[in-house]
């Protein structure tokens, strides 16, 4: 379970602030797509979410271990998929996710086959003795997704997961993950991609500018909306109906919006 | 191809300017100006420690030239302008491998309609204009001098910045020559990222050592004539011996020996002559080498784009064999060691900084040998004397490796992105630091070791002292290192593509060779007071006493160093962020 409450982030030298008072949970056993437009603040949250960046106000909680708190014990319930792959090219794959196997501490047995299974599920076994730099870019996209799995996460965090895939090894991703929430387990995923969000989520959010507009389930969205996730997607973000606030937007489709998202959050731990 | 030139240059140049470290800063009000004053006591205190030594150098150049006198003085001047130009190969040498050769930049400027040898050209001018600086300080501080005490005409000082523009070709053209044969042989290594490193740096010893030997055959000079005669005499009959003995070799090195000519010449013609002399073999030159290595450079650069690497199949029999049980902290070493020596900056630079430390020792043994004539083959066996080699061995050394030690000095920067993955693994930053602080520690000690092993054969050290250096120097190393890597988590520059213009010319660079005169100080304060002690009471127990309170205050040190490192470690690589 993810729990993220009033979080907010400004950066350095710029007045707007990234995120805004984002708060939101993911809950177990569900698989929540994350969406927005290019600078609403995505990658800004999830940079939070995985520790990369200090959350200016809020907390973040990873299965009700406070990352802040216990970031060690945090970190190591949850496996995050970057998009970005410009990172230890100098190591061979094997070298590499031994590594991330001793990082989360799996036993050299378990490590092995699970190594062998999920490496030639996605295709890259063969491979695991060369260097990360010679691989193409999806190959370095199946690297990461295969060391992230390893330790078998309670939370499993991807951003852009299925660029540069294959359609095999994207169908084989879509299916993990299905298999990941099936289990209990928590997957939050943000995709460009709406078609496979609302192909693969039980759950969506929308950001914009730093704020999330929306969060229902896609099955409500369907049933009283009558429109896809796309057409509310483009509606809410692109300024469409300009005169109309996002969330009257929102509504007026009959989409829930954060305003009426019942509240599961505790009391207030803000910074 | 000129606009295309002038646009490459113009962006290498935006972009070494604009490295910037990758701290979240909070630079208002008075943070802002307790940070400004902070950064200025800093510079003037590398100012005050620099300064002396700087002129100290120029002192005495300028004391050989008053000796030397405007007779001759062209011959002289060859000298200093090849000594000076050691000291640009030195560090240009490098720069030519990571700028020019192991580029990061190869794959994006390959597809742009640019030729290969705009894009050499270009490279080589940052490197060239980036050692235009350093030729200005070593002209500064050594053919200045010499220049005023010489009682040289105007044409010395009228032709000085021609002087700084033209230092750097020379060796920057012999640098980029070498490297041509030797990056295709580099290609050929090119599944093995440690072997090229290793290449990389014999290339560079190799054409270090060969400059040396050059210049000490041309200032070698018997002793037997300045015996019994006062110190000025002395120093005019070395003066004489190297002008002898050089002034027929020198003048086949025509770049430095016209320019130098030009430079004292009486007439206006002669200097004229030898001044358009000088200027048009840099520029033939530094065509050669345009002509020679161009053609070489592209396929040298898709060469690396290529990286072909290993293409045997992995099999289940080798995952078996690979990661055998490791602890956490031995993988972080592992995988931390193994990068860096497979990037073709990194690898380099690290490995060039810690090879230095036996190379000096070798150097100044032979330095020693000539210059002592067998003078202290009485005092070798004397407890004295092995506790003032010991001691200048552990100073001088333990220094070095404070100074130079890329391992430390640059622990989270080399992790360049790489290190907001690391962010996000369950790592506390107690472990993170501690792997880097041991890895930079082991590696020293390898190093320390083998320059303590030539240090026993060249300068008779026993063995016994040996330890007690090798164990003192790696508590010392220990405590630098956790101090340069509290320097680099301070302001980590993870935005670099360009080893020497993102992080080697950086302040905590120089921040560090404080730290080493401090080693150095303590080391000397706490070893040369029982040293003394030793003279009057000439007992073991004094020197044994000495080493151990060495070796105490060493474990303090570290031990202290190490809690203070991961106590600020935590709340400063917060500050990170992507």
């Amino acid at each position: 379970m993810i729990k993220m409450y009033d979080l907010s982030k400004t950066y350095k030298g710029s007045g707007k602030r990234a995120v805004d008072g984002l708060t939101l949970e993911v809950n177990s056993g569900e698989i929540f797509g994350f969406l927005g437009p290019n600078g609403a603040g995505k990658s800004t949250t999830i940079k939070m979410l995985t520790g990369i960046l200090k959350p200016d106000n809020g907390y973040i909680e990873i299965d009700g271990i406070n990352l802040r708190d216990n970031p060690v014990a945090a970190k190591a319930k949850m496996a995050y998929v970057p998009d970005n792959h410009e990172s230890y090219e100098t190591l061979k794959g094997i070298e590499y996710l031994n590594f991330i196997g001793a990082v989360y501490k799996v036993p050299k047995a378990e490590l092995n086959a699970r190594i062998e299974k999920y490496a030639k599920q996605f295709g890259i076994f063969d491979v695991l003795g060369n260097l990360i730099a010679t691989y193409s870019h999806g190959m370095k996209q199946k690297v990461m997704i295969v060391a992230s799995i390893l330790h078998e996460p309670d939370v499993w965090i991807l951003d852009e997961p299925l660029t540069g895939l294959d359609p095999q090894s994207a169908y084989d991703l879509k299916q993990l993950m299905r298999q990941y929430a099936d289990q209990g387990k928590t997957v939050f995923f943000s995709s460009h991609v709406i078609d496979v969000v609302e192909k693969v989520c039980d759950r969506i959010g929308i950001i914009r500018e730093g704020k999330l507009i929306v969060v229902d389930t896609l099955d409500n969205i369907r049933a009283s909306a009558d429109v896809s996730l796309e057409q509310l997607f483009l509606t809410l973000t692109s300024g469409h109906n300009a005169e109309q606030a996002p969330a009257d937007t929102a509504q007026s489709m009959d989409v829930q919006t954060t305003d009426n998202v019942p509240s599961n959050s505790s009391d207030n731990k803000g910074e | 191809m000129f606009r295309n030139y002038f646009a490459l240059l113009k962006i290498l140049f935006v972009q070494q300017f604009r490295v910037k470290d990758s701290t979240k800063h909070n630079s208002t009000g008075k943070k802002k100006r307790r940070k400004l004053s902070s950064t200025g006591v800093m510079y003037i205190v590398l100012a005050v420690v620099f300064l002396p030594i700087l002129i100290g150098v120029a002192g005495g150049v300028y004391v050989l030239g008053r000796v030397q006198g405007s007779q001759n003085a062209d011959v002289t001047l060859t000298l200093l302008l090849l000594i000076c130009q050691a000291l640009v190969t030195f560090f240009g040498v490098p720069s030519v491998i990571t700028n020019v050769f192991a580029s990061k930049d190869g794959d994006r400027l390959l597809c742009l309609p640019m030729r290969a040898s705009t894009i050499f050209a270009a490279k080589l001018s940052v490197v060239y204009i980036n050692e235009t600086i350093t030729s200005a300080i070593t002209i500064l501080f050594v053919l200045l001098p010499f220049g005023i005490g010489s009682g040289l005409g105007a044409a010395f000082y009228l032709l000085l910045p021609l002087a700084i523009i033209l230092l750097p070709v020379l060796p920057l053209t012999l640098a980029s020559i070498i490297a041509i044969p030797f990056a295709f042989l580099l290609r050929k290594f090119s599944n093995s990222g440690v072997l090229k490193v290793i290449l990389q740096l014999v290339l560079f010893l190799s054409f270090m050592v060969v400059y040396m030997l050059v210049i000490s055959q041309l200032t070698g000079v018997s002793s037997d004539n300045m015996q019994g005669t006062d110190e000025m005499a002395m120093l005019a009959e070395f003066i004489r011996q190297i002008v002898e003995q050089s002034q027929h070799i020198v003048k086949w090195i025509l770049p430095d020996s016209m320019l130098a000519k030009a430079m004292t010449a009486t007439s206006f013609g002669t200097s004229a002559l030898n001044t358009l002399g000088a200027l048009g073999l840099n520029v033939v030159l530094f065509g050669i080498v345009l002509l020679i290595s161009v053609p070489m450079y592209k396929s040298s650069l898709i060469g690396n784009l290529e990286n072909s690497g290993r293409r045997k199949r992995f099999d289940v029999a080798e995952l078996k064999q690979t990661g055998k049980s490791k602890s956490l902290l031995s993988q972080l070493m592992i995988c931390d060691f193994k990068r860096t020596m497979r990037d073709g900056q990194l690898g380099f630079q690290m490995l060039v900084n810690v090879v230095l430390m036996p190379l000096i020792i070798v150097i100044m043994a032979v330095v020693f040998n000539q210059t002592s004539d067998g003078a202290l083959n009485d005092y070798v066996n004397t407890q004295t004397y092995q506790a003032i080699v010991a001691l200048i061995m552990v100073g001088y050394l333990g220094s070095l490796a404070g100074s130079t030690n890329g391992w430390g000095l640059y622990a989270i920067s080399r992790e360049r992105q790489s290190f907001y993955l690391l962010k996000t693994l369950p790592i506390s930053v107690k472990q993170l630091l501690l792997s880097k602080i041991l890895l930079s520690t082991i590696v020293l000690t390898v190093t320390s070791v083998v320059a303590i092993v030539i240090a026993i054969f060249m300068f008779n050290l026993y063995w016994y002292w040996a330890i007690a250096c090798v164990v003192t120097m790696i508590l010392l190393q220990f405590a630098t290192t956790c101090i340069t890597t509290y320097l680099d988590i301070r302001k980590p520059v993870l935005n670099w593509t360009n080893f020497k213009q993102g992080l080697s010319n950086s302040v905590k660079s120089w921040v560090a060779v404080l730290i080493a005169y401090a080693e150095i100080l303590l080391v000397g304060l706490f070893g040369g007071g029982f040293v003394v002690l030793y003279t009057f009471v000439p007992n073991i127990w004094v020197i044994i006493g000495m080493w151990l309170l060495l070796i105490i205050v060493s474990s303090l040190l570290a031990f202290f160093a190490f809690r203070f490192v991961v106590s600020k470690g935590e709340k400063l690589l917060d500050k990170v962020e992507a």
